[in-house]
């Protein structure tokens, strides 16, 4: 005890006063000195200090573990650019987002065979036509069908909108569909603003919408 | 000191599931190995002979290797367990590690080799080989997956879905899972048609298996075999089919085409960062060279007295 004690007290006489003699560096030591036994001890702080930060900079890369997620749904899009996938109408010829570039678009992905798509058709053709004027588009893509098979639907409700034949179901992955249907909202800079899982009512399509700065 | 950094370096230079990096030894190795360093460091920094130079090299490579130790211990045991990401074709994923997606691009059979996207933020890194980014090593791994296409009798294209997979609407089967026939370990996978209300399982035949099936002509290439469900699970009659070679092939009513084709997946293996190991590592190398260099100077000749 006494040792350390008098070595702490030979450690505090003998470097402040060198410090105050102008001479800060703590690697100017005396001749046979221990370089670090005899370090004063703020130089020592000093130096643990960036040693801290180069340890806590090493480890908090890897405080956050786990393992990747699939995007949940349709609303994990918002925020994102639209993905261009060039498709075909009912009628055969090329569609493309690109086409649509400064308006807004809204993309709604259906089948035949889904009852939830059947019953939302006509709500969507009546906000299709209700907001044309405001350079609204609504574009029905059809997920997995054939042209023929999606045509004769789409003329059986009376929709006069665009109807799009993605085959490979390839807009179905793209916005991270978890069923039929699924609506995407995009702005006219193409960038996604709402995600709908499941039918759509106008309303939900208005309020979307309205938050779109105009033309 | 150097073996400190050989294990880390080791890491990052051969990353993978197959060393025992995440191992417990592996992780008391670097600290048991630096505290030897440390402690037979020990003796030249408290002798008072030894020259000041000399010491302050050896606390340098200490804390060169000690640094290094830091990144290699929190890597492996504060870091994910390695683990594989796979994704369907345009699908994104998302690392809960980073918060970092995976983007995994659409291009499917007839494309050119797809190549995953790692998005952090504004920037793009292409997984096109093993990159490490960050405190991660991102490797892909190419894999069989299969593209299927369904038909009613009319020639009509149908939807397909997996309710159980990762990507709803997709028609590519990921094949995630294994199934036993006849002691070959096979991926399988499932789908369902909803318009046609069939529930479909599909079996993956490599070349080598395929070509030990009845019924295939030779170098036919992988093959899938189908089995048709109805809707409530029941096997249908004449419901089991194997389709090779792009071949269209009727099961359960549905005419089905399986095209199998590569598509990666993304392993991922937490690395110690390499920022740090390439800082300690050149203060560890730097030290040690300055402490066995150091040669004390010629004491000065007196100048002669006029």
């Amino acid at each position: 005890m006494r040792i350390a004690s008098s070595a702490r007290n030979s450690a505090a006489s003998v470097l402040p006063s060198r410090i105050r003699a102008g001479t800060p560096s703590p690697f100017r030591l005396s001749k046979g000195a221990s370089p670090l036994g005899q370090l004063d001890r703020r130089w020592l702080w000093w130096l643990l200090l960036p040693l801290g930060v180069i340890v806590v900079a090493i480890v908090a890369p890897f405080v956050h573990s786990g393992t990747g997620q699939a995007a949940a749904g349709p609303g994990s899009s918002t925020g994102q650019r639209e993905t261009i996938v060039p498709l075909a109408d009912d009628r055969g010829n090329a569609a493309s987002l690109t086409q649509y570039r400064g308006r807004v678009v809204v993309l709604n992905l259906w089948a035949s065979w889904c009852p939830p798509c059947r019953a939302e058709m006509p709500e969507l053709q009546q906000f299709f036509v209700q907001n044309a004027a405001r350079g609204v588009v609504v574009i029905g893509v059809n997920e997995g069908e054939s042209a023929g098979r999606a045509s004769e639907f789409a003329r059986s409700l009376g929709i006069t909108f665009p109807i799009w034949i993605d085959d490979e179901q390839r807009y179905g992955r793209v916005y991270a569909a978890l069923g039929l249907p699924t609506t995407v909202v995009i702005d006219r800079a193409g960038i996604v603003v709402r995600g709908f899982d499941g039918p759509v009512t106008p309303a939900d399509l208005q309020t979307a919408v309205a938050g779109i700065p105009a033309r | 000191m150097l073996l400190v950094c050989a294990t880390a370096l080791a890491e990052i230079f051969f990353p993978g599931n197959d060393y025992p990096y995440h191992a417990g030894w592996f992780n008391v190795a670097p600290i048991a190995l630096w505290l030897f360093a440390a402690w037979r460091a020990r003796g030249p920094l408290r002798n008072a002979s030894s020259p000041a130079a000399v010491r302050i090299a050896l606390a340098v490579a200490i804390a060169g290797s000690g640094i290094v130790c830091v990144a290699t211990v929190a890597s492996g045991l504060l870091g994910p367990d390695a683990h594989t990401d796979i994704g369907a074709p345009g699908q994104r994923l998302q690392l809960t590690e980073t918060g970092d997606w995976l983007a995994f691009p659409l291009s499917g059979a007839s494309s050119q080799p797809p190549v995953v996207a790692l998005q952090r933020g504004s920037a793009t890194v292409s997984i096109d080989r093993t990159r490490q980014v960050g405190a991660f090593v991102f490797e892909p791994i190419p894999r069989n997956v299969v593209s299927v296409d369904a038909r009613d009798a009319a020639g009509n294209r149908l939807t397909i879905t997996q309710p159980d997979g990762v990507s709803f609407l997709s028609p590519v089967l990921l094949m995630t899972q294994t199934q036993n026939i006849s002691g070959l370990s096979l991926p399988f996978d499932g789908f369902s048609v909803p318009a046609a209300k069939r529930n479909v399982k599909a079996v993956l035949f490599s070349a080598q298996a395929a070509a030990a099936l009845r019924g295939l002509p030779p170098d036919s290439g992988p093959a899938v075999l189908f089995a048709v469900d109805d809707e409530r699970g029941q096997p249908l009659a004449r419901g089991i089919a194997l389709s090779a070679a792009g071949r269209a092939v009727n099961a359960g009513g549905l005419f089905l085409t399986a095209t199998v084709f590569q598509y990666p997946a993304i392993q991922i293996v937490s690395a110690p960062p390499a920022l740090p190991v390439g800082l300690g590592t050149l203060l560890t190398v730097a030290g040690i060279v300055a402490a066995t260099a150091w040669r004390p100077r010629s004491p000065r000749a007196p100048e002669p007295q006029a």
